[in-house]
């Protein structure tokens, strides 16, 4: 490690050293006009060529000689913006970026643009503009199920809003929402995340390479980043899907200085469900279940002056499941009916995510952001039973909670026109408390907590960037510490890549990242529930992981762009529960596994005038072993086709309209699974009435169906007086093909459900 | 009606099925697991110092025989075999059986290990090793009896062997030999195992807990101290019916026994109510064979063939110990305490 570090610093410094003749930096922030958002991943380049890209808070630094210059600023679906600058010393330039596409006030309707971006080392950008056109999930526009179909990434069991990203478990994907990490994603047993498509910026995913900056998973990383909201004007929108109905507002704290944002989603049918419960009387037999969820987004932005930011984001989300049933008697000397008891029961879960950041930009060519946050994630059970006879009173809860406070910052300096430098620290502080259990009797109180446990995490790192002519290299390492109040550890995790531009139209690139993971995730039951919840590592050899891959993309014309990319990975330490009761009290309860990854992904992007096409394939193996038994990973699926396109059916400009076809066709493996071809007698001791056992084997031996899926979504938007109507109708498995959720043995034979048939769903949105 | 209700996984459900309407089908195992079925040998065999020891073996049988509608899978017993019963590495007892029952004379005691070798012609060598351990000492009280519910406090378990778990059952006694088995067990201590837990809050008044644990109580070894006093209760029949003897009716020509007369009034007398007799508690203390197997049966019966709601449906494995086989074979002690009633 130290020659790689040693190797790096001399490298740098050799051509630091190369190039110290006058040079002068340009930076400072490139925005959208109309709105004032930062761009993420825009690009500014020199004369010679040499360029450089907004990080994700939308600010660059580009070295050039000094004297005149021209500098060229770009960006996917903007007006290029050339400028002549003669330089003379450090220079601040801030872009507003004109939207390349005639808009009639959201509408687009000039050109498609690309559904995906491919940034090299195997990382994704999700074009938020074209997933409004996606097909909707339960009503909802859903940049979950939307990853899900990128090439190496699974849901898992359909309907979870997980992420399994090349062979490694939902919970080795860290989940970034403006920088702190949300640690439950699903909202309604994960039909549908928790985050608002109007609230989202943008959407990363990082299935390789990933920078020293970001660590503690070993799979992969998925960041989102909330609007900053409008600068210029204020905004509003409703809108109301099949289940749900959401707010925005936006708009700016002082005109170009700062700006607002607040978003609002609730489950709706349980108003409903709520009213035809006030009709019905006590004295009807009737259980009354209800679930309901909500969540609140909200994020303010100022800027202090040209150098400083400041940006307040919160998050909230509930999700609850309530049952109660009313008992009585009527009286026999009055013929009343009186109530007698109550009880209740129901769980829940939810979110709560807080953040401060600030970004200054020191000098020219340093730019530093500190965030601090605040993260929980909050589950419940409860049972409660109130006589109104006795007037007595039972209550049993069951709570898991986890909080983390956290702060990092990270320097971004550029110290050449070909060398910058990232380094950073971060420190967090995180809260286990699973299954705290309450229960309460009139003459008897009792309590009982699973231990509670803390994990402290120091990280730092550094990642040296070089480029030199075609060539660019990442080199960097973190450095952790993971202290979980029993054993610590620390972890030297190297990273690095060398990418090669072969011409303006390729690129070629090689990666190697290593990983550890100090926490994960278990499930109460055998399936995964929204009552799952997190703990820390058990073992003095925590979870590691590490990746290489060989990968690139060309454009094969302006409208053709494919992709390509091999990759291997080994896991190994990592804990597979089997029993959580037992693994709570530390009684065991788990397995310690490694495992195998590997695979490759192509895709072809097509993008013309009226419609896009994206095509991807994956074939991927992904393997664990345990004391010496390999057996395929619950969600291995070798073979993996998608094909999303969209077509404007109709544009008219003049009139404000646009109709847009968007199709989605899903073919994989089916996933492996447990079943049974033996059965044997029991011996019931138990006294319940078990004649037969079902030998299942302890690892997948077999494997579901393939998996088929078409979804159609028909998008219409119009210009209306004051805004933009948007009606859109999406059929999900629109050729309702029997894809198996479980199966289940229904003796003598077996039976399948299928989660997802043929499934209409209906959004309405209007922008003011 | 008896409002019963699975925490968490049976009613989750409702709403998943209110929002989706998920579909069921008949589903086809493929060809290649259909065609891996190999008959095994099941050894079944629990063992305990209250009884002599025994064991069944029986053939396996594919997972799809049997009638669809009137499901009754058949096993065919292991017709011959010898087998050979050591203690602590010592063989005690050689035997010869036939149609899968072998009965011995031979009474185990707490604290060894035993072990079966067991020879099938035509199929092998089959062979589990298990033990015995010693019994938690427990110390138990009958606190009071309320309508139907039977009040006990444990202020006091200890075990002497470092095994998983207690287990804490009841049984009913009306007179007859048996006895009956108790379904439901209530208690507010939250030390308990949840694997089995319900709520239960229609029997409150009676039961004071609104949690109800089905078929038994396990307390983990760590939660044993912490557990005490133990207060829980269930539920008995303070009476029962004795069915009715047949052999007293009176016969038509056929031979049939006639319920009713020509004019419609039975042809019998409804038996005498026989009172409820003795309550029994027994801890278990299961040696940890014992534990994985029953605790993992009850798991598959609540996942699998208990899941009434498909969506939750999980193929659970259980545990076994036999070599070249499948079954259980497993030790366990018992301390009781019996509570006589006042009928």
């Amino acid at each position: 490690m130290k020659i790689i570090v040693a190797i790096i610093l001399v490298l740098a410094s050799a051509h630091h050293a190369r190039s110290q003749g006058r040079s002068f930096n340009i930076s400072g922030y490139i925005k959208d006009a109309e709105s004032g958002e930062s761009l993420l991943g825009a690009a500014v380049s020199d004369t010679e060529g040499r360029g450089a890209v907004t990080n994700a808070y939308g600010y660059y630094t580009l070295p050039v000689r000094e004297g005149a210059v021209q500098v060229t600023y770009s960006f996917l679906g903007y007006r290029t913006q050339v400028f002549e600058v003669e330089l003379s010393a450090d220079t601040v330039i801030n872009i507003h970026l004109v939207p390349d596409i005639v808009t009639v006030d959201q509408i687009t309707v000039t050109a498609k643009q690309p559904l995906l971006t491919t940034r090299e080392l195997g990382n994704v950008s999700v074009n938020m503009t074209q997933l409004k056109y996606s097909p909707l999930f339960l009503g909802e526009q859903d940049i979950f199920k939307y990853l899900q179909l990128l090439p190496g990434v699974t849901s898992g069991k359909e309907g979870s809003s997980g992420l399994n990203i090349r062979g490694g478990s939902a919970d080795q994907t860290q989940i970034l929402l403006d920088e702190v990490p949300i640690y439950n994603q699903s909202h309604a047993f994960g039909f549908v995340s928790i985050f608002n498509g109007d609230a989202v910026k943008s959407a990363d995913l990082h299935k390789g390479y990933t920078s020293p900056a970001y660590g503690g998973r070993l799979s992969g990383l998925a960041s989102l980043r909330m609007r900053d909201g409008n600068r210029y004007d204020h905004k509003q929108a409703i809108q109301v899907g099949t289940v749900t109905a959401a707010a925005m507002l936006e708009g700016p704290i002082k005109k170009g200085k700062g700006s607002y944002i607040f978003s609002g989603r609730r489950f709706v049918p349980d108003l409903f469900l709520k009213g035809y419960y006030a009709t019905l009387k006590d004295s009807d037999d009737k259980v009354r279940p209800n679930f309901s969820f909500y969540d609140v987004t909200a994020k303010l932005s100022y800027d202090l002056g040209d150098r400083n930011s400041l940006y307040m984001s919160f998050y909230t989300g509930h999700d609850g499941f309530d049952v109660y049933y009313i008992d009585g008697e009527t009286s026999k000397q009055t013929g009343d009916w009186k109530k007698t008891s109550r009880s209740d029961a129901g769980f829940g879960w939810g979110n709560t995510i807080a953040s401060l950041r600030w970004n200054t930009s020191v000098s020219s060519n340093l730019f530093i952001n500190t965030t601090a946050y605040y993260s929980l994630l909050k589950n419940n059970m409860y049972s409660q039973y109130r006589d109104y006879t006795e007037k007595t009173r039972f209550d049993s809860k069951t709570k898991s909670r986890m909080e983390e406070l956290g702060l990092r910052t990270s320097f971004d300096q550029r110290l050449t026109r070909n060398y910058s430098l990232n380094y950073g620290a971060e420190f967090s502080r995180q809260f286990f408390r699973p299954q705290d259990r309450t229960f309460k009797a009139p003459n008897r109180d009792n309590r009982m907590s699973y231990r509670k446990r803390n994990l402290n995490t120091l990280a730092g790192y550094v990642d040296n960037k070089l480029s030199f002519g075609p060539v660019d290299i990442n080199a960097g390492v973190r450095f952790a510490r993971y202290d979980n109040s029993d054993i610590n550890t620390v972890t030297v995790e190297p990273r690095g890549s060398l990418a090669y531009n072969f011409s303006s139209r390729g690129s070629a690139w090689l990666t190697y990242v290593n990983n550890s993971q100090p926490l994960f995730s278990m499930g109460q039951y055998y399936f995964s529930m929204p009552v799952d919840y997190w703990v820390p590592f058990t073992e003095k050899e925590i979870p590691r992981s590490w990746q290489t891959s060989l990968g690139g993309k060309y454009k094969l014309s302006d409208r053709i762009e494919l992709t390509g990319e091999l990759y291997y990975k080994k896991l190994k330490n990592m804990s597979l529960v089997y029993d959580s009761d037992d693994f709570l009290l530390e009684e065991g309860g788990y397995d310690v596994a490694k495992g195998t990854a590997y695979g490759f992904e192509v895709s072809a992007q097509y993008t013309a005038d009226r419609y896009s096409i994206l095509a991807s394939y994956t074939y991927s193996k992904s393997r664990r072993e345990v004391d010496g038994t390999k057996f395929p990973f619950i969600y291995d699926t070798p073979h993996e086709l998608n094909i999303f396109g969209m077509y404007d059916v109709l544009r008219q400009p003049g009139r404000g309209r646009k109709h847009t076809l968007s199709v989605n066709i899903s073919y994989k493996t089916g996933i492996p699974y447990v079943l049974s071809n033996e059965i044997y007698p029991t011996v019931d001791l138990l006294g319940g009435g078990i004649n037969d056992n079902v030998y299942y084997p302890l690892y997948p031996n077999t494997r579901l169906t393939n998996y088929f899926r078409t979804d159609i979504s028909y998008n219409m938007e119009k210009k209306k007086k004051n805004g933009v109507r948007n009606w859109q109708i999406s059929i999900l498995n629109a050729t309702n093909h029997k894809n198996p959720y479980v199966v289940y043995k229904d003796t003598p034979k077996y039976r399948s459900l299928t989660l997802i048939p043929f499934m209409p769903s209906f959004s309405y949105k209007r922008t003011f | 009606m008896k409002a019963r209700r699975h925490i968490a996984c049976r009613i989750v459900f409702v709403m998943s099925f209110l929002l989706l309407g998920g579909c069921e089908d008949d589903y086809d195992i493929t060809k290649k697991l259909r065609d891996s079925y190999r008959s095994r040998v099941v050894l079944n065999s629990i063992i305990s110092p209250d009884q002599p020891v025994g064991l069944e073996l029986f053939w396996s049988i594919r997972y799809d025989m049997g009638n669809e509608w009137y499901y009754k899978p058949e096993y065919k017993p292991v017709t011959t075999f010898t087998a050979e019963f050591y203690e602590d590495g010592r063989l005690v007892g050689k035997y010869d059986g036939s149609e899968g029952e072998l009965d011995t004379e031979f009474l185990p005691s707490e604290g060894h290990t035993y072990k079966w070798v067991v020879t099938v012609p035509d199929y092998g060598q089959v062979s589990a090793e298990t033990e015995i351990p010693r019994p938690a000492i427990t110390d138990i009280r009958f606190v009071k009896q309320k309508n139907d519910f039977f009040h006990f406090e444990i202020s006091r378990i200890s075990m002497t062997d470092s095994r998983r778990a207690v287990w804490i059952r009841g049984q009913q006694y009306h007179g007859d030999e048996h006895g009956w088995h108790i379904n439901d067990y209530y208690t507010n201590s939250p030390f308990p195992d949840q694997i089995n837990t319900y709520i239960d809050s229609f029997q409150t008044n009676d039961s004071e807990a609104s949690v109800s644990y089905e078929e038994f109580i396990r307390i983990p070894r760590i939660n044993t101290v912490q557990a005490c006093p133990f207060a829980f209760s269930f539920e008995c029949s303070l009476y029962i019916i004795p069915p009715i003897d047949i052999d007293s009716l009176p016969v038509d020509e056929n031979g049939l026994p006639i319920w009713y007369d020509e004019h419609g009034n039975p042809t019998w007398e409804e038996p005498d109510p026989v009172d409820l007799s003795q309550v029994h508690v027994r801890v278990t203390t299961p040696s940890d064979d014992y534990d994985k197997y029953f605790r993992a049966l009850y798991k598959q019966d609540l996942f699998n063939y208990g899941a009434d709601i498909p969506f939750f449906s999980e193929n659970v494995h259980i545990h076994s110990n036999i070599e070249n086989g499948i079954g259980i074979f497993a030790g366990y002690t018992t301390s009781s305490f019996i509570y006589e009633t006042e009928n």
